[in-house]
């Protein structure tokens, strides 16, 4: 589903992502992991479309579509899905409306008919329910007083309305106690289908007690440097990610 | 310059038309200060600190036709669930456009002429006493060809639910002072809304009053939209009571050359007062908000918000003086001015003023400048919202927290489709 080829990005002459390659295929889940700073982040949110970052070299394929060539909007009706880190609350616009234009909007870029305005309500109560968000949050605008945890839950809230093939997940346990991240777990285990994947970023491998992942990598200095299945996690929460920095240095 | 000297360089003749003949001795007593008081200080210039920022040139260049008889206006605006309708057309009550038959007893909605020659006693208290127009030369002008206009009347204690809503139109060519005078008894309840509409080449030069008495309860919502050839002044002033609660929320929706001045004096204890406004301008329209809020007396709450939107080669201006009296102790005043610019070449200039002699009260002020924020609009995006309707939905959004506050449903829903609408094709040059 998305190929990864030798990409190189930055902010200006700053370089962060060196050379990464990787390949997902439907009905994977990867996480990637790594320490602050390694760039983890910046590639959730170059494959999102942020154009604050220049792509100076390589490729990102979605189904052999170059990617990167895409606005956020084409790359979002094309099914990719970024969860935020960190949720931008826009004041003046609830939560429902906001989901149903933009519903409506990848659903006319695919050629589909609009939602049914009760219809998607009672969707959208649905599928709120099972990350607890009550009809008031639906109301309010989009994170608009919400807190760290709340902000979370309506980051893979949308995720299930707007149902992604590609669903990339940047730092979304950040913040939240254990109960919000079951439900988030929950929520995500959910969507999970041969259809579908996962790029999960994450710090700690806590959340990859709940979303078991197909594949794990480690993200040193703008690089994957390793790459291994679910043990690899494990062995990171246990030795660090010392001796992969080590490794990156003496590169 | 003098009267006489811009007329001859111009062409707009303040004074056109003789004053009204009719009318008590006292009533022309006051015409004729108020003339003599236009004359002594004649049209503003950018020298003067007031008018800073807003040049009256393209009034002064203009001649305007002034008469007593209304011109034929356009489709007028209909609105749903409303007490009453009064249409001031060229400045004249016209009752045929209008409806009253289904006010309550105890609340007179009357021209001004009418109410002047039925009981001048009761008016002179009022009329022309709650608007300082010594200080600002348009309401001077207003004062000195004062003849018509509507006044609202609501008895002690009375609520009348449903919203009075008051047209001022001018048609083209035309200039037109026509005057709202709204009187608020004891403990009365009542909501106006006051839309006014100058069509080409008009000037509307607006005088409204409000006596807000001692607990009663008053909205005002206004309503601005002006032609691009056409001029809005506007002089409103709410003199408000003890225990009373004054909302205002004034709707520009734009025009050639716009100047409000608006404000509140709150002459007693405990008053709630909000002065909330929302402002856009487009191609190369101006709009200018003066407001004052004054406190004389302690324990009084004023919240002042206004918002403006600027696109093409449109400024804005925005001055909002609040005054804390020595005696106004406990006085809880918030101002916020917050500008949205959507184009390279529309621009703003915001001032608060606060003159404060009390040493026991709580105010700040705010005033923001700036472009929609790139974080929201690249979320926005990342849902699959295209980059247009994402910045139609955020301007809206920065709009609507004004617009939300009209209390009445039909206006407000219009105007909400109304706004939203306009901003699905502004901002293109990537701001």
């Amino acid at each position: 589903m998305l190929t990864i080829k030798n990409l190189h990005a930055g902010v200006e002459d700053n370089e962060i992502l060196h050379g990464v390659d990787l390949q997902v295929n439907a009905g994977e889940v990867h996480a990637i992991m790594g320490p602050n700073g390694s760039g983890k982040s910046t590639f959730a949110q170059v494959l999102a479309g942020k154009d604050d970052y220049e792509v100076t070299e390589g490729e990102a394929l979605l189904d052999g579509e170059d990617l990167l060539e895409l606005d956020p909007e084409e790359r979002a009706a094309k099914g990719v899905f970024l969860a935020f880190q960190y949720p931008v609350q826009i004041p003046g616009v609830s939560n429902a409306y906001f989901l149903r234009s933009a519903l409506n909007a990848v659903r006319k870029a695919r050629g589909e008919a609009e939602v049914d305005p009760m219809q998607f309500m009672k969707t959208l109560r649905e599928k709120a329910a099972v990350v607890g968000m009550d009809d008031a949050m639906l109301q309010r605008g989009v994170n608009e007083g919400f807190s760290g945890g709340e902000k979370k839950r309506n980051e893979v809230f949308q995720m299930m309305v707007l149902e992604p093939r590609l669903c990339i997940m940047d730092e979304t346990d950040s913040g939240l106690d254990i109960d919000a991240l079951k439900i988030v777990a929950n929520g995500v285990n959910a969507m999970r289908s041969p259809e579908r994947a996962f790029v999960i970023v994450t710090h700690y491998q806590r959340l990859l007690n709940y979303i078991v992942p197909d594949f794990v990598h480690v993200m040193v200095g703008g690089r994957l440097v390793a790459s291994g299945g679910r043990d690899l996690a494990l062995e990171l929460e246990e030795k660090g990610y010392a001796g992969f920095e080590q490794k990156e240095v003496s590169v | 310059m003098s009267l006489t000297a811009v007329h001859e360089a111009h062409g707009f003749d303040p004074m056109l038309g003789a004053a009204p003949a009719w009318g008590d001795a006292d009533l022309k007593a006051l015409r004729k200060a108020a003339a003599e008081r236009f004359t002594e200080v004649g049209l503003p210039t950018l020298k003067d600190e007031e008018w800073k920022y807003t040049s009256v040139q393209p009034i002064a260049k203009r001649s305007y036709v002034l008469s007593h008889e209304p011109g034929a206006a356009r489709a007028l605006p209909e609105l749903p669930g409303v007490a009453a309708r009064v249409v001031v057309v060229d400045g004249v009550f016209v009752p045929e456009l209008s409806s009253l038959s289904s006010l309550p007893p105890d609340v007179e909605v009357v021209s001004l002429r009418e109410a002047c020659e039925r009981n001048w006693a009761e008016l002179a208290a009022h009329l022309g006493q709650i608007a300082d127009w010594s200080a600002n030369p348009f309401a001077a002008l207003n004062t000195a060809h004062l003849s018509d206009g509507v006044v609202l009347k609501v008895a002690d204690g009375v609520s009348l639910d449903a919203p009075v809503y008051v047209l001022f139109v001018t048609t083209t060519g035309r200039v037109a002072h026509p005057r709202l005078l709204l009187i608020a008894g004891e403990g009365s309840r009542v909501n106006v809304i006051a839309h006014a509409c100058a069509d080409l080449d008009s000037l509307l030069n607006l005088v409204e009053e409000a006596w807000v008495g001692a607990r009663a309860c008053i909205t005002l919502s206004r309503v601005q939209d002006a032609a691009d050839s056409a001029a809005l002044v506007s002089l409103f002033t709410g003199r408000v009571h003890s225990e009373a609660g004054c909302e205002t929320v004034t709707i520009t929706l734009g025009g050639g050359l716009v100047r409000n001045d608006s404000g509140l004096v709150l002459a007693g204890e405990n008053i709630h007062a909000t002065l909330d406004g929302l402002y856009m301008g487009t191609r190369k329209q101006h709009v200018d908000h003066h407001t004052f809020l004054d406190h004389t007396l302690p324990n009084c709450n004023s919240f002042e918000t206004y918002k403006g939107i600027l696109d093409g080669e449109a400024t804005g201006v925005f001055n909002g003086k609040i005054f804390v009296r020595q005696g106004a102790q406990k006085t809880d005043s918030k101002q916020s001015n917050m500008n949205l610019l959507l184009s390279r070449d529309a621009t703003v200039n915001s001032k608060p003023q606060l003159e404060i002699f009390a040493d026991d009260v709580k105010c700040t002020h705010g005033a923001t400048i700036g472009q929609l924020d790139t974080s929201q609009l690249f979320y926005l995006r990342t849902r699959g919202i295209p980059i247009e309707k994402a910045r139609q939905i955020l301007t809206f959004a920065f709009a609507n927290e004004i617009v939300a506050k009209l209390p009445h449903e039909p206006l407000r829903e219009r105007l909400e489709e109304e706004i939203f609408e306009r901003f699905a094709s502004s901002g293109t040059d990537g701001l």
